[in-house]
């Protein structure tokens, strides 16, 4: 969770639009993907607020330069693990909690398959030719 | 595309007969004959196909799949059909479909359509060039 709070990469303003959903899905299984993808997005970018608003007020303020008091810290980052919670049961509260990492298979994944997929027509053809050329050489 | 178009219909419709040696059958299969037998197997991976459907799936080239699907509608009574080309590119496998965007294929349409390939090669491989798909060799008779 620390983690999340500290991330520096959150960004609240990525495009949903381009985030993949099978190609094949119908349009409710699409508008379920979406709005998981909404549900995880817009729960990121409330931790990304919380943390932020949090942090900077009483974290990284030090305004006097006498440096951050780590019992301060510590309070500020228990109040942000909070709030972080409270943004989650909130996002779950509203959509509901349609498990995310079900829904779509990894670049990763995509990828591996791909390449899986352009095993077979090269032995097929191959195959193909061999039988043609042995007709042929028969003749 | 005139060219896949072409290659489509013909396999499809059986295409025109060539001029010429009408008198004599051919003893020997051409590509094409050899591609409407795997066609036929590759109809059958998915499942029964539903009465009054035609469905073939088949490898066209090195790189394209075509999932091929007739039938009539209950309501006009016309014969309707769609074809879905699959290419096979280094990136991804993209679906052309005709008056649809050209999409990449992902997920659980990815997997299904690479078990698809597989157990068309396996079942073309065994069945059609008495092949061992697992070894890639001749099958020997009584082996």
């Amino acid at each position: 969770m620390l983690n999340t709070i500290n991330s520096p990469t959150t960004n609240p303003g990525r495009n949903i639009e381009m985030w993949p959903y099978p190609a094949g899905a119908t349009e409710s299984e699409a508008t379920t993907a979406i709005t998981s993808d909404n549900a995880q997005l817009t729960e990121e970018y409330l931790q990304h607020q919380y943390a932020e608003r949090v942090l900077s007020d009483d974290v990284y303020a030090d305004r006097d330069g006498s440096g951050i008091d780590p019992a301060h810290a510590e309070d500020a980052l228990r109040q942000a693990a909070e709030a972080v919670e409270q943004a989650s049961a909130e996002v779950s509260n509203a959509y509901g909690t349609v498990p995310v990492a079900e829904q779509f298979y990894t670049p990763e994944q995509n990828r591996a398959a791909s390449s899986h997929a352009q095993i077979y027509a090269p032995r097929i053809e191959d195959m193909r030719d061999h039988h043609l050329s042995l007709a042929e050489s028969f003749n | 595309m005139r060219t896949f178009a072409r290659k489509l219909a013909d396999l499809i419709t059986g295409g025109t007969a060539p001029a010429g040696n009408q008198k004599q059958r051919r003893p020997r299969f051409t590509r094409r004959d050899l591609i409407r037998m795997e066609s036929r197997i590759g109809g059958q991976l998915f499942g029964p196909v539903p009465k009054g459907h035609r469905r073939e799936f088949f490898c066209l080239d090195r790189d394209t799949w075509v999932w091929y699907e007739e039938w009539i509608d209950p309501t006009t009574r016309k014969r309707v059909s769609t074809t879905t080309r699959y290419e096979v590119h280094d990136n991804g496998v993209l679906k052309v479909q005709q008056g649809q965007p050209y999409t990449f294929v992902e997920g659980q349409e990815l997997t299904n359509l690479v078990w698809a390939m597989h157990l068309y090669y396996e079942e073309v491989a065994r069945n059609i060039y008495g092949y061992d798909p697992a070894t890639g060799k001749p099958m020997t008779v009584g082996a």
